[in-house]
């Protein structure tokens, strides 16, 4: 005879392997229905196992429905409690999966939202339910400006074909070939990362200076090997730095107080800017191109005096 | 139940009153922790069991929510003896595609909300971070996070004093003089270069001051009695600028003078030197300080200590 610590219930194992499947999203009857082949002696029992298991989620409380072939969980036991301001991110959230172009991305989001939804409390239910449109929260004009050629961007460089985009910059217009990399947000406007092979260099091309995107037949196979630039920076800038997400830094100053910072794949131009902002207390170290390029930005600044 | 009692529609020949059972005993868990005693209780007071159950039977479903992946421990006797879930099989998970999607997503609605959304939005992936066993999808939220680190609470006080232009005593960690306290008229919250400032005009140094939000350790004091006629000493600086107006994001505190062959002049209005000069630094060789005289200096002065580093 068993001891009463190995003993268990086989009913208790077997309606939690049905919830926690539930719970995971729709579930297909030929997946639910394994759950019970194990035990039963002819196939006409199993259909019977599981609809004794379904009322017993049912008369828990649960609220399955079934669609064609697929069961799905309405409400859950463990539930999340979201406050009014929660539910209105919530929606934000869903509303924002519209820049996802990639079918697989967005059905994975997709059923994340539904998997909170359903774990969702009675009364936060009833809170999404009376909340509409007008409440949810606004995006920036600027965004809803540009969304569909942000989004047209977020296509081209999921498609990562090679591109000819021309643009805007100081009123004259510039065209470079170049693979699309990602969409960035910089203060709150959206640029373009793009990588030029020519140059090797990370370029942001701002979403509202474009002028025309040419997509080419070319598959962006090179790799994409951009410039790393290190530079050191001192007193309170470097006790304050928070570091970019594209920068590492070993958190060791050396003997002279400098913290040295390892940049990647930054725009040249945004970073020249950034770090000329940081004035004395600043100093690239290498590639020799781009401390020249900030010896230059110095010298030509500094003749604007003469 | 009630509803099963009410329709009639199932009886209990057609469900598994042991995986009943068992889903009572895992909600009680689910509220709280639970001694036999409670569980004994509430089987024999349910309204439709009305059930005695043993204490062996209690360990058998004990070990069958252990065995069905439930993380159940029991506080010592002293302590009541009570057993605790400590996670289960039906939290949220979250896998490691959607933690991308969720940071990617973060980052388009992160540069495009108002700061009082981004801190509900923060609270809400905290909240469900709290919820999830996924490690990962916490630290994905610390490291894309633009409030990562920042107390929410002490930021909704923050957005509530900027909102009513109150006048607080906040206890500051300087970098230069460690804690310090700091009188400051609130005004606005606003992030700079990836980082959030509490923006405002201090009562220390008479000048419009930017602090960094994470260094702000509380809020020591409202005054309720707002002080009245701070003189601030502002300077005015007037420069030049080689861009097109359509692409220069101009500045609350700057406005165009004129325009001249793809020349602009500006001219800011500031307390903040230190802000002043940061941002004619930024814009390199396109900008030349036309005005005043010493602004101008300051600014040559400071370009040759950085040529000097090289």
């Amino acid at each position: 005879m068993k001891k009463i610590g190995e003993k268990y219930n086989e009913a208790c194992i077997k309606i939690f392997k049905m919830l926690c499947m539930l719970s995971k999203g729709p579930t297909e009857y030929k997946d639910i229905i394994e759950i019970f082949t194990d035990d039963t002696s002819s196939d006409s029992a199993v259909p019977v196992q599981l609809n004794k298991y379904l009322n017993t989620l049912k008369i828990f409380g649960l609220n399955i429905t079934k669609n064609k072939s697929t069961y799905r969980l309405q409400n859950s036991l463990f539930t999340l409690d979201l406050s009014k301001e929660d539910l209105k991110i919530l929606q934000l959230l869903k509303s924002s999966g519209e820049i996802l172009v990639n079918s697989r991305q967005k059905e994975t989001f997709e059923s994340l939202m539904e998997n909170i939804e359903t774990r969702l409390s009675n009364i936060s239910k009833e809170i999404l339910e009376n909340t509409s449109d007008e409440n949810n929260i606004k995006r920036s004009e600027y965004f809803l400006k540009y969304r569909d050629l942000i989004a047209k961007c977020e296509i081209y460089c999921y498609e990562n074909q090679k591109l000819e985009v021309s643009f805007l910059h100081e009123n004259k217009e510039y065209k470079v070939i170049c693979n699309p990399r990602e969409i960035t947000y910089i203060n709150t406007k959206a640029y373009l990362s793009v990588f030029n092979h020519l140059s090797r260099q990370i370029f942001n091309v701002p979403v509202d200076e474009i002028l025309s995107i040419k997509q080419m037949p070319l598959i962006s196979k090179g790799k994409e090997i951009s410039l790393t630039v290190v530079y050191k920076i001192r007193n309170n800038l470097a006790k304050a730095y928070r570091l970019k997400e594209w920068e590492s830094c070993d958190g060791k100053y050396d003997e002279d107080g400098w913290l040295t910072i390892i940049n990647h794949n930054e725009d040249f131009d945004v970073l020249t800017k950034r770090l000329m902002r940081y004035d004395y207390n600043c100093k690239v170290i290498s590639p020799k191109s781009f401390k020249e390029r900030m010896i230059n930005t110095i010298d030509e600044t500094l003749k604007n005096y003469e | 139940m009630k509803e099963f009692i009410r329709n009639n529609k199932i009886t209990y020949n057609l469900m598994s009153f042991t995986a009943f059972k068992s889903l009572i005993i895992f909600s009680m868990l689910l509220e709280g922790p639970c001694s036999y005693d409670d569980i004994i209780n509430y089987f024999e007071n349910h309204e439709f069991l009305r059930e005695k159950i043993s204490i062996d039977t209690i360990r058998v479903y004990i070990n069958s929510l252990k065995r069905a992946g439930c993380n159940i421990t029991k506080t010592k006797r002293v302590d009541g003896g009570k057993f605790v879930l400590l996670s289960h099989p039906l939290e949220l998970t979250i896998n490691n595609d959607q933690i991308k999607i969720i940071s990617k997503i973060y980052k388009t609605i992160s540069k495009t909300v108002e700061i009082e959304e981004l801190i509900l939005l923060e609270k809400f992936l905290r909240k469900i971070g709290k919820n999830t066993k996924n490690n990962e999808f916490r630290q994905t939220l610390d490291k894309i996070s633009l409030l990562s680190g920042l107390d929410t609470d002490l930021l909704d006080e923050l957005m509530n004093c900027c909102k009513s232009k109150k006048q607080i005593i906040l206890k500051y960690n300087s970098p230069h003089s460690g804690h310090t306290d700091m009188e400051i008229i609130c005004d606005k919250l606003g992030f700079e270069n990836g980082k959030l400032y509490i923006y405002g005009t201090s009562l220390d140094y008479s000048q419009a001051v930017y602090l960094l939000v994470n260094r702000i350790i509380k809020i020591k004091e409202i005054n309720l009695n707002k002080t009245k006629n701070i003189k601030i000493k502002e300077i005015k600086v007037k420069f030049e600028l080689k861009a097109d107006i359509q692409e220069v994001q101009l500045k609350e505190n700057e406005k165009l003078i004129s325009i001249h062959n793809n020349k602009i002049i500006l001219e800011a209005k500031s307390s903040n030197k230190f802000a002043l000069k940061q941002r004619i630094l930024s814009f390199g060789s396109q900008c030349k300080v036309i005005e005043p005289e010493i602004f101008k200096k300051e600014i040559i002065s400071t370009l040759q200590k950085m040529r000097a580093e090289y």
